[in-house]
């Protein structure tokens, strides 16, 4: 090697006329030549950094604790008690439930699964029972697979949207699937544990603000107000029965603090979603208050946006086989890396989850929320209101979004006028009119029972928690015909919701 | 009005047949007839229109009884009330306590009251001052006061109704021969002093009897109001028209009997409405009883 490069050195020096500015200059020139070919072909021979998904394998009961039922409803008769939290006066519902559960699962008969209908459904709503409503359509076989209940259940693919317990029929449950619009019955033996003693000691310790009826129990509309247009669907909504609808509101503030957010909380941030790697992120602030993380090429992406908004992006892999993620994979990934956004409050559940076939992929979301005082966080500027977006395409995560807000202060009203349910529906009867009148164009209800007829076609009416600037304000969330609305509780006027 | 349009179309194609050979005069009288009619017929239609009204109409939704009448409790009552009327209503509601009294020894104790009304003679029935209790100014009355004055009232009812009986007994002949529609009547026939001092004696003793009865029912009502708990005090039902429901709570309603008003301003009653309120241990040891006591609102399962 030694000789050759010495025979190379007198070959230069030969052809440049021995003179040694021309020696040195072409030497200069060869070197430099083989040190570009040299870096070259280290930049396209170096490969990307390898993006690994680390995912911590979590207990079930993490994972259960998500799957938590939107709110509980024990029927009496006549009167109905709504209640969202887990626990409810010290009364722990939620444990209790799933002891019922797990123990008409465990009952020794197999367990047979039966259709049943709506007007079955409705009759043993009247009846005493427990009624328990999730916020998203569970799919059957994945809650079960989660409890690790052996249940063989030859059907096509259940959901679980609500699911009823009568007080005095133990070898029957009846579930609801909303995405089927179907009806089921799930028989077997009688279970060693029943609703019984929850009923009673929830019988005990009912509130008034907790109390409901239906709304045809409540004015008769059939009967009454609208009984000229012979109308045979009773509405069985249930309808708040609290002479004051009285709920607090809450001040709060973003999640990463206000205004710019310190180096510090970033780097803290981008260290935990880049897995303490950031060798290879680059970091840019925008005009906008927007940071951006980048991680490589762009092959991943943090972003920590002005309105309070924390987004996690990762490049789609386009050879990826088109494959739905597990139920429960998919849950764990969407764990990891929620916990990797920042600390988790105790009250996180998961709120949605939607699954939609393409040519190419299968793209599967999972949402979540908080709550506040067991009531589910709404925020109109995430999409349909969830708090926490994490989606895969096929098995892939490749979007995580939080946009969290922490509530530093409790503030209590003074109500200004009578808030009772009929008195803010009243206040807002306009609204409610124009909305039917849009979605029922050719309707021939006469113009003085437009409103009733609305209350008549309202099918759905929640509580929520809304962000509306810097505050936390307890809301209605109605649909009257096909139209959303939202009331603000404090004061009774409508919000307008950007959610969708 | 549509029916004015037809009338007139008619009147018009027959009057104009008829109008074809007539005079002038007569076509302007022609015309002046069939405005005439015309506004006639609009003014008695507007006029039937005005006379029919949708007459008041008030439904009691909550709460809801079975064919017993009875309800189960609850922590508080809910009552609803679809309310279509021109007037202010007013919504009032009692609870109807057991009474609490004994009788028996007040009863014989009170015998001696019994003169305080003496009866009446035909004579005296004219000149002697009624006096009653009734007409004492009263400032406030105990509850034994009320007591002793409904028994008393009772009492002389019972006298008062003992003596018409005798009294009308004792001139069934005197009528029979006073009345024409009866076979006896004899239109010559001439009382004699005894006769027409018992006529007066009988006229006498119904108008007391009747006075007797006016005060038995005040008494009575004042009685029954000592055990009755006003609940609902003349509540004013004010409502929307566009969804004119009154609901009204009752917090921390106790098991018994109740009864609901709806007034007008004037006083006069509406619509009353009697209900009993048990507990469901009542209720179920009804049912074991005979299952469809409770009618339709209960359902005997439930209780199984």
């Amino acid at each position: 090697m030694k000789i050759y490069s010495e025979i190379f050195l007198i070959q230069i020096y030969l052809n440049s006329g021995g003179d040694m500015k021309d020696f040195i200059r072409s030497l200069l020139l060869i070197s430099l030549t083989i040190s570009a070919l040299i870096m070259t072909g280290a930049v396209f021979m170096t490969e990307s950094p390898e993006i690994v998904e680390s995912t911590i394998k979590y207990d079930t009961n993490d994972l259960i604790k998500l799957i938590r039922p939107q709110n509980y409803v024990f029927s009496f008769g006549d009167l109905f008690i709504k209640i969202y939290d887990d626990s409810y006066e010290n009364v722990p519902l939620r444990s209790e439930y799933e002891a019922v559960f797990k123990s008409f699962i465990d009952a020794p008969l197999e367990k047979k699964l039966g259709t049943s209908n709506e007007d079955t459904w409705n009759e043993q709503l009247k009846r005493k029972s427990m009624r328990v409503d999730y916020s998203f359509d569970v799919p059957l076989k994945d809650l079960l697979e989660l409890y690790k209940y052996n249940v063989e259940l030859n059907s096509e693919e259940i959901h679980i949207s609500s699911v009823l317990f009568l007080l005095n029929r133990k070898d029957v449950i009846y579930i609801y699937d909303k995405q089927t619009d179907k009806y089921y019955s799930l028989s077997g033996s009688e279970p060693l544990k029943w609703i019984d003693e929850l009923y009673v000691d929830i019988g005990q310790v009912k509130l008034d603000i907790d109390t409901y009826k239906t709304l045809e129990d409540r004015y008769a509309l059939l009967q009454t107000g609208l009984r000229k247009y012979d109308l045979e669907q009773e509405n069985l909504l249930l309808t708040p029965m609290a002479l004051e609808i009285d709920y607090p509101k809450y001040n709060i503030v973003k999640e990463i603090g206000e205004g710019q957010p310190s180096n510090e909380i970033l780097e803290r941030y981008a260290r935990s979603i880049f897995d303490d790697d950031l060798d290879f992120v680059k970091k840019s602030v925008y005009s906008n208050n927007e940071i951006i993380f980048i991680y490589g090429y762009g092959e991943k992406v943090f972003k920590v946006s002005g309105d309070g908004s924390l987004e996690y992006t990762v490049k789609v892999n386009e050879n990826a086989a088109k494959e739905a993620i597990d139920f429960k994979k998919g849950l764990e990934k969407s764990l990891t890396q929620i916990n990797k956004m920042g600390d988790t409050s105790s009250t996180l559940y998961m709120s949605g989850y939607k699954q939609i076939e393409t040519t190419n992929a299968i793209e599967t979301v999972y949402y979540f929320t908080y709550t506040r005082d067991g009531i589910p966080i709404y925020f109109s500027d995430m999409r349909d209101g969830h708090l926490i977006e994490i989606r895969f395409v096929n098995t892939e995560l490749v979007k995580a979004k939080k946009n969290i807000r922490i509530a530093i202060s409790i503030n209590l009203v003074d109500p200004h006028f009578k808030k009772d349910f009929k008195s803010i529906m009243v206040k807002n009867k306009l609204a409610f009119e124009l909305g039917y009148i849009n979605d029922r164009p050719f309707t021939t209800v006469d113009a003085e029972d437009l409103y009733q007829m609305s209350q008549q076609e309202m099918s759905s009416l929640e509580t929520k928690y809304m962000v509306v600037g810097d505050e936390l304000i307890p809301t209605w969330h109605i649909v009257i015909a096909d139209t959303k609305y939202i009331i603000n509780l404090i004061d009774g006027e409508l919000i307008k919701d950007s959610s969708n | 009005m549509c029916c004015n349009t037809l009338v007139i179309m008619f009147v018009y194609n027959e009057v104009t047949k008829i109008g074809k050979g007539a005079t002038m005069f007569k076509k302007y009288m022609i015309v002046v007839f069939i405005l005439i009619a015309t506004l006639t017929l609009s003014i008695t239609s507007f006029a039937i229109d005005e006379d029919t009204t949708d007459e008041d109409y008030v439904h009691i939704i909550s709460p809801v009884v079975g064919e017993s009448g009875k309800t189960i409790l609850n922590d508080s009552l809910f009552i609803s009330i679809y309310v279509q009327a021109e007037d202010t209503l007013l919504l009032s509601m009692i609870k109807k306590e057991k009474p609490i009294f004994t009788f028996e020894e007040e009863k014989t104790e009170k015998a001696e009251f019994v003169d305080v009304r003496p009866l009446l003679t035909a004579s005296a029935a004219s000149t002697e001052e009624k006096v009653t209790l009734a007409e004492v100014t009263i400032v406030e009355l105990s509850k034994e006061d009320i007591f002793s004055a409904y028994q008393i009232a009772e009492m002389d009812l019972e006298i008062l109704t003992d003596e018409l009986e005798m009294v009308t007994s004792d001139i069934v002949k005197i009528s029979s021969l006073l009345d024409e529609s009866l076979p006896l009547y004899n239109a010559t026939y001439k009382l004699t002093v005894e006769e027409t001092e018992s006529l007066s004696y009988y006229e006498a003793v119904m108008l007391s009897y009747n006075e007797a009865v006016n005060e038995f029912i005040m008494w009575e009502n004042r009685y029954n109001k000592l055990f009755e708990t006003i609940v609902v005090d003349q509540e004013e039902m004010i409502v929307d028209p566009a969804f004119p429901y009154f609901e009204h709570t009752v917090a921390n309603i106790t098991p018994g009997n109740y009864e609901l008003f709806i007034t007008n301003i004037e006083g006069e009653i509406i619509k009353t409405f009697a209900f009993e309120i048990v507990t469901e241990d009542t209720i179920a040891e009804s049912i074991k009883e005979d299952e469809n006591i409770f009618g339709n609102i209960f359902d005997p399962d439930l209780f199984e």
